[in-house]
């Protein structure tokens, strides 16, 4: 069984994790971008802790996460990260509920999902209210999931290593 | 997950629906300034963001420093032929300028005034998403920062607008960004335009001209200003000049590219316009 003081070490470690990523991201935005473009880590994260801790605090997890990348900025709109982290952690948790897959295949189709997602309500917005053109958008969205997909070995070692390590079953 | 869906979820859907239509909300009405809760957010990321962009920064100049060397030794000698043909015409435009004066004496016109207040700032991030093209300054309210200054570099190239302030920090819309917009001008003919950032260019960093007169003429280098129309934004600020003008079908003006002066992958310092007074 959990003790009480497991779980918030467990969940200590995992923000120190977010931030160590966090971190990293912004040592890769200040770099010349290959492509014209940054990784982009946020979504993976959120998709591989849903993916790891169910439901519940995957996604509590997420809208976290997406408030806090809400309130730093960038997005093309306030609120988009709340709400699509939201609904990336919902469905990862939903789809590795029935379809565990905690290895890095399983790991990269998340990741993948994650970005799907995400880019699904980053395009209807920019086709919707900014007249963007559909083929700019696919080719941005193709070349940051290209650059971002690589991290996601990284990300699922350190998360999966601090998930075993607390796991009691 | 049933029991997930009936205990949690619907609750759990509320706050993120509550929560992102408040930032929305925020963001569309709001007049520039920073929650507070956002306020503390930046206060509390920008010294990292800061020391990350400044390590960064130095690790990029050292790989830049050995493949620039030969470069910057053939455009130091470009420049230096430059500075020669300027200080040509900065003589000329001196004796230009006294004329200038004494006609302005003789027809009774109030003296032309030109003064900008400016608060220099560092760039401590320069996007936090490919979506979107604004960087954070490290200067906020507490230095006089307002939303809506303008932004230059330090050759007076227009960087932005400014879209929030926080207590220490402030967020710039650059010229390439999609929600940026101006009141333009040609510098040779004086015609009036909009200049926009666009979601198709922004990659190639560049901006549109739009609203340009149909029996207008322009020309691919074309100097843009800001016009100033209105007082909001100083004019005379260079927002870029004309890469491209595109026709529509039936041959006539459509709109055209422009590229800024202000290459935004290495702006390190910036100057914020904090009060302006123009007499023209």
């Amino acid at each position: 069984m959990f003790t009480k003081k497991a779980l918030i070490t467990k969940w200590v470690l995992y923000s120190a994790a977010l931030i160590l990523f966090i971190l990293l991201q912004q040592v890769l935005n200040a770099l010349p971008a290959v492509w014209g473009v940054s990784p982009f880590l946020m979504p993976i994260i959120v998709a591989l802790v849903a993916a790891l801790e169910g439901p519940v605090p995957g996604t509590i997890f997420g809208i976290c996460i997406g408030f806090f990348c809400d309130l730093i900025g960038g997005g093309i709109f306030s609120g988009i990260y709340t709400i699509s982290f939201f609904c990336i952690a919902l469905a990862i948790s939903i789809i590795s509920k029935d379809w565990v897959m905690h290895n890095i295949f399983g790991s990269l189709i998340y990741a993948l999902i994650s970005f799907f997602i995400l880019d699904v309500f980053q395009t209807l917005f920019l086709l919707l209210f900014k007249g963007a053109e559909l083929m700019v958008i696919l080719s941005l969205a193709g070349r940051e999931i290209a650059i971002s997909i690589l991290f996601t070995i990284p990300v699922f070692f350190l998360y999966n290593y601090l998930h075993r390590l607390f796991r009691y079953d | 997950m049933k029991d997930f869906f009936s205990k949690h979820g619907i609750w759990i859907l509320l706050v993120a629906v509550i929560v992102t239509v408040t930032m929305a909300g925020l963001s569309a009405f709001g007049t520039g300034i920073a929650t507070p809760l956002k306020d503390a957010a930046e206060i509390i990321s920008s010294p990292f963001r800061a020391g990350m962009t400044a390590a960064s920064n130095w690790v990029g100049d050292r790989i830049r420093f050995a493949d620039e060397f030969d470069a910057m030794k053939e455009e130091n000698q470009k420049l230096k032929e430059r500075i020669a043909k300027l200080e040509e015409e900065i003589r000329q435009a001196q004796a230009d300028s006294t004329e200038n004066q004494h006609l302005r004496e003789l027809l009774n016109l109030r003296p032309q005034q030109r003064d900008f207040r400016y608060e220099s700032a560092m760039v401590i991030d320069h996007t936090s998403s490919n979506w979107t093209r604004q960087i954070t300054l490290n200067k906020g309210s507490s230095m006089g920062i307002e939303p809506k200054d303008c932004v230059i570099d330090s050759e007076g190239h227009l960087v932005g607008i400014v879209s929030e302030v926080g207590t220490n920090w402030s967020t710039v819309l650059t010229t390439v960004d999609t929600d940026f917009e101006m009141g333009a001008m040609v510098f040779r003919s004086g015609e009036a335009a909009i200049a926009s950032g666009d979601f198709n260019l922004m990659g190639k960093e560049l901006l549109k001209l739009n609203y340009i007169s149909s029996d207008g003429t322009l020309l691919n280098g074309d100097l843009i200003i800001s016009s100033g129309l209105g007082g909001y934004f100083p004019s005379n600020l260079i927002i870029g000049s004309v890469q491209e003008v595109i026709t529509d079908d039936s041959g006539a003006m459509d709109y055209a590219l422009l590229k800024p002066g202000v290459d935004f992958n290495n702006l390190t310092e910036v100057f914020v316009i904090t009060d302006f007074t123009i007499v023209d």
